[in-house]
């Protein structure tokens, strides 16, 4: 049966509690309590069996009595937790404002909130630890406003910096450290009176090895490679020489360098023991120039000699006949050679032409003894005996006896001609030919005697067979030093051209006086005597 | 004289000397121009000439004119011919004179 119990339980000063049973055989069924609270009362019910269904707004269930345990109302929508064991619940939020997570979640992970609600979170992969590090398992970036500023790990021990448009990093000092901190490897110090200060040491010094500085208030900034104390700048492990500037790589100025030995894939410049040599493709294109030792020239001829054909311009002759002589080619032209010579012979010059070889030297000999032929003619010069002058010749105090000598006097007045005749020498090769002689004028000690020579050539049978018909002339000055005439005076003629005359050929010298000065002037007065005539080689 | 006769005097008197080997220092030209001036002297004094020879006195004439005998050779023929030269050139061409008087 129902049993209905009405009263008021409101103890003084606290709670109220009563105990309530009931009856065995409705131990099954259903027992209704209405149970009227004050204000923020509770009811604390034990020993029950079974379970309490509370009407809405009437009572707040208590599920368990153990401090830190939460019950969720279900009618209220609200979550509570016990805060003191026994009755202390408190809420700790209403429905509304509940957030959801995961069903489980990484150990320090920092929860993400998931869509926008604001009230579901779920797992990431940044844990927190309980030292406070923060920690990117893989390599996942921390961005620095977007993709391109994202520091992250791609393995253990390695840290990357993206930075697609600048990195700056503003710092007085900048400090590169092995693992231990021992030794500084890469620093840019702030130092006192230094615009810049860059140190780069090695593994185990602790003073900077390297030093490279930027120092002085100038606006430009010089790099010094200052070694340190007695040290010496090294590259590569090498020593520098020399003094100055650093050479750079274009342009490079260096002022009386002692180059060694060098050695590139296409030449080599060795020391003088060893030999140079100088590969072609050392040489881009061209050739070397003339200047700087250069030939100017990419091969020249077998046998040939370089000639300069121009101020800056080097030739190679044809080759040059074995055992011939060089001979000039001017200017403009290389040289050449002459033919080889045969035994016995000797190289003679040729006017206007490369020397020949001949059978002797007859260049400046005799090569033809005249004598007289006296020509039936009223202007034939005049046969005369003479005798030299004795004991004052040059005006000396000589004792030379008289000799007489046959002259021929060529008369002041009026032209005479003489002939002479002689054959030539089996040596003369051609080529010009010099008339030479001595003459004395009998009494003029001013002026001069016009001389004319013609020479004719015979051939065999007294045939003309080469001939110099043409007068060539000769000024004889009388000897003005000496106040007595008769002083020997001597004269050379050149006739170049001979006509084709050969060795061997008798030949005519016509010789005259031209005295009436028809060809030039002939004002010696009184005779003039040709004394010799003889021909040589020009 | 005519021309013919003054070249030949230059011409023989030129080969005398050179047949002495006698030095001379005056060129063709000035030693022929001697001679024309003395030619000329004489042709001009011609009267005194003639008396003097007839009267058998020319010696003394060219003694006592020998100031203008010599006046009359043009220089530099006059300063570089000796004195017996000059005297020798006059002779010659009085004599050549007296020589081609009758012809």
């Amino acid at each position: 049966m129902p049993i209905s119990i009405t009263g008021l339980f409101a103890p003084s000063g606290g709670a109220g509690a009563f105990d309530l049973y009931a009856p065995e055989d409705i131990q099954a069924g259903n027992v209704n309590v209405a149970l009227t609270l004050i204000a923020g009362g509770k009811v604390q019910v034990s020993g029950i069996l079974g379970e309490i269904v509370p009407q809405t707004g009437a009572i707040t269930p208590v599920h368990s009595a153990t401090e830190g345990t939460f019950y969720w109302d279900t009618a209220a929508n609200k979550l509570y937790v016990n805060n003191n064991g026994t009755t202390g619940w408190t809420e700790v939020m209403a429905a509304a404002s509940a957030v959801v997570g995961p069903a489980s979640a990484t150990d320090t992970a920092i929860c993400l909130f998931d869509f926008t609600t604001g009230k579901l979170i779920k797992n990431s992969l940044v844990t927190i630890d309980v030292s406070g590090h923060v920690l990117l398992s893989g390599a996942q970036e921390l961005r620095l406003r977007d993709a391109n500023s994202a520091i992250w790990s791609a393995s253990t021990g390695s840290v990357r910096f993206k930075a697609t448009t600048l990195i700056r990093l503003m710092s007085p000092a900048i400090q590169f450290w092995n693992a231990g901190l021992t030794n500084q490897i890469f620093a840019v110090n702030d130092v006192a009176s230094a615009v810049n200060y860059i140190e780069i040491a090695n593994a185990t010094a602790a003073a900077p090895v390297v030093p490279v500085t930027a120092v002085g208030t100038s606006v430009d900034i010089g790099i010094n490679l200052v070694p340190k104390g007695a040290g010496d700048l090294q590259l590569g492990g090498s020593a520098s020489t020399g003094t100055g500037g650093i050479v750079r790589a274009a342009s490079p100025t260096l002022t009386t360098p002692v180059i060694g030995d060098f050695t590139s894939a296409t030449h080599s410049h060795q020391s003088v023991a060893g030999g140079g040599t100088l590969d072609a493709a050392a040489i881009a294109a061209g050739t070397l120039a003339v200047a700087r030792g250069g030939t100017n020239l990419g091969s020249g001829t077998s046998g040939g000699v370089l000639g300069f054909t121009a101020a800056g311009t080097l030739a190679s002759s044809a080759a040059l006949t074995a055992n011939g002589v060089v001979v000039g080619g001017g200017a403009g032209a290389t040289p050449t050679s002459t033919a080889a010579g045969t035994t016995g012979q000797v190289l003679r010059g040729v006017t206007s032409s490369a020397p020949a070889w001949g059978a002797v030297p007859t260049s400046g000999s005799i090569i033809a003894h005249l004598e007289a032929i006296n020509t039936p003619s009223t202007d034939y010069m005049q046969q005369d005996v003479r005798l030299t002058v004795a004991g004052t010749v040059d005006g000396g105090a000589q004792a030379v006896p008289p000799i007489p000598i046959d002259v021929f006097d060529a008369d002041a007045s009026t032209d005479e001609f003489m002939m002479f005749r002689g054959k030539l020498a089996p040596t003369y090769a051609g080529g010009g030919i010099t008339v030479r002689g001595v003459v004395r004028f009998s009494s003029a000690i001013t002026g001069q005697a016009y001389l004319g020579f013609a020479l004719y050539g015979l051939r065999a049978a007294s045939i003309i067979a080469a001939k110099n018909h043409t007068f060539s002339y000769v000024p004889v000055t009388a000897d003005t030093t000496n106040p007595n005439a008769g002083k020997p005076t001597l004269f050379t003629l050149s006739i170049a051209t001979t006509d084709g005359l050969q060795g061997g050929d008798p030949v005519i010298l016509l010789v005259y006086r031209d005295a009436n000065g028809t060809n030039g002037t002939d004002d010696a007065a009184g005779d003039c005597e040709i004394e010799s005539v003889e021909l040589a080689e020009s | 004289m005519p021309e013919t006769e003054r070249f030949g005097l230059w011409a023989r008197y030129m080969r005398h000397i050179s047949r002495l080997r006698e030095s001379i220092a005056v060129t063709k030209p000035q030693l022929r121009a001697a001679f024309n001036a003395l030619d000329d002297y004489m042709e001009a004094n011609q009267s005194a000439i003639d008396a003097a020879i007839a009267a058998g006195t020319l010696e003394t004439l060219l003694t006592n004119n020998a100031a203008a005998i010599n006046a009359a050779i043009p220089q530099p023929a006059r300063g570089l011919l000796g004195a017996a030269q000059k005297r020798f050139l006059a002779r010659a061409v009085i004599r050549r004179y007296i020589e081609t008087e009758g012809d």
